[in-house]
């Protein structure tokens, strides 16, 4: 029984160290001014505006802690005039070799060919001022929320020449 | 979309620059051969592009091909981007109640087709495409139906421009010289580039 005490012992002060040990990187937010975009169209005799920001973010891991911090960025970064825009997004890449500013600003065309597929985390969309939704990314893809949209062709019968 | 007979050829490969045209379009013709190599019908659309880069005088020009747009139409990339874009077009269907004419303009931003990565590599879409200038969607058709089943029909259309800036001539010219013949082609030899067209139609659906 001692023996098996000390065991357990042996294994939390393991994990307590360990603990101690691995690097906790706190998450730091940059601004890439470079990818802020402003655009307008009009429909129907009115003026729709479009705005986006991107951010990058050094020390992300997935995680609901880092979740919940990318959350409150976001909200925070929404400007106070996002009613007035017809869509306002804001966008989070990882911070990598490829994707930083320093890359970014000698080659934009690096967003498309790695970042967008390697490094994008989170999109986040307000429409009208409300918001409506934050996409999750892996490898390009959007994991979150499940989408659930199906694509097919449209039958013949319905095509248009 | 820039061209003309001045480009710098400080950084290109010097055994292309002395080259004679007919020996530079053959270099290139090697480039979309390997990068075509795993689709034939790819193959035959790179060498009418690169046939129409030969006679182009404009640059306003546009180039459409319809092995093109289905190759298009079945890329992942494709399919990934419209998918996006039917989720956001759900998310506003389910604020507006289905009313699809209270949906304005979704704006896409940052994301767009780009047909890159290993598969294209070799597939042809890479060399013909890569990334894109920037893509329309527009609705064709709406249908709501009473179970909360709706389905849009919409054409997308994705443009690029067929050229080669010195960015990427200096980056992939060491892969293969035709990247620096193209370059030399389209900066020194006052070939034209054009914009190339993609035209494709589906039906996106889903439920409120």
């Amino acid at each position: 029984m001692r023996q098996f005490l000390l065991f357990c012992s042996g294994i939390l002060l393991s994990f307590f160290l360990l603990g101690c040990f691995i690097k906790k990187e706190a998450l730091t937010f940059e601004h890439l001014e470079m990818l802020d975009n402003f655009d307008t169209s009009i429909r129907n005799s009115k003026i729709l505006r479009f705005k986006s920001k991107s951010f990058l973010i050094s020390g992300y891991r997935s995680n609901k802690k880092n979740e919940l911090l990318i959350d409150s960025f976001a909200k925070n970064v929404k400007a106070l005039d996002a009613a007035t825009f017809t869509q306002y997004t804001v966008t989070f890449y990882k911070k990598s070799k490829q994707t930083n500013a320093e890359n970014l600003t000698r080659n934009p065309r690096i967003l498309d060919r790695y970042s967008n597929s390697h490094d994008l985390i989170y999109i986040y969309i307000w429409r009208d001022g409300e918001f409506r939704v934050r996409e999750k990314f892996k490898n390009g893809k959007m994991i979150e929320p499940e989408n659930k949209v199906e694509i097919r062709d449209i039958p013949t019968s319905v095509k248009l020449d | 979309m820039q061209y003309g007979t001045t480009g710098n050829v400080s950084g290109i490969l010097s055994s292309e620059v002395a080259k004679d045209n007919n020996a530079l379009f053959s270099n290139m013709a090697n480039l979309f051969y390997w990068c075509t190599i795993r689709d034939s019908e790819l193959a035959t659309v790179g060498s009418a592009m690169i046939e129409r880069f030969k006679t182009n005088t404009t640059p306003t020009t546009v180039y459409q091909n319809p092995v093109l747009n289905e190759k298009v139409e079945h890329s992942s990339a494709f399919v990934n981007f419209l998918k996006l874009f039917g989720n956001r077009l759900q998310g506003e269907l389910i604020q507006k109640q289905g009313n699809i004419n209270d949906v304005t303009e979704i704006n896409m931003d940052k994301v767009r087709p780009i047909f890159n990565g290993f598969f294209n590599m070799t597939n042809g879409l890479q060399i013909l495409i890569n990334d894109t200038e920037y893509s329309e969607i527009s609705l064709d058709g709406f249908y709501l139906f009473t179970n909360g089943k709706w389905e849009a029909d919409v054409t997308v259309v994705v443009y690029d421009h067929f050229g080669l800036d010195k960015l990427d001539a200096l980056t992939y010219q060491n892969k293969h010289d035709g990247f620096a013949s193209w370059w030399l082609l389209q900066h020194t030899r006052g070939f034209v580039p054009y914009n190339t067209k993609i035209t494709v139609r589906k039906r996106i659906s889903g439920h409120l």
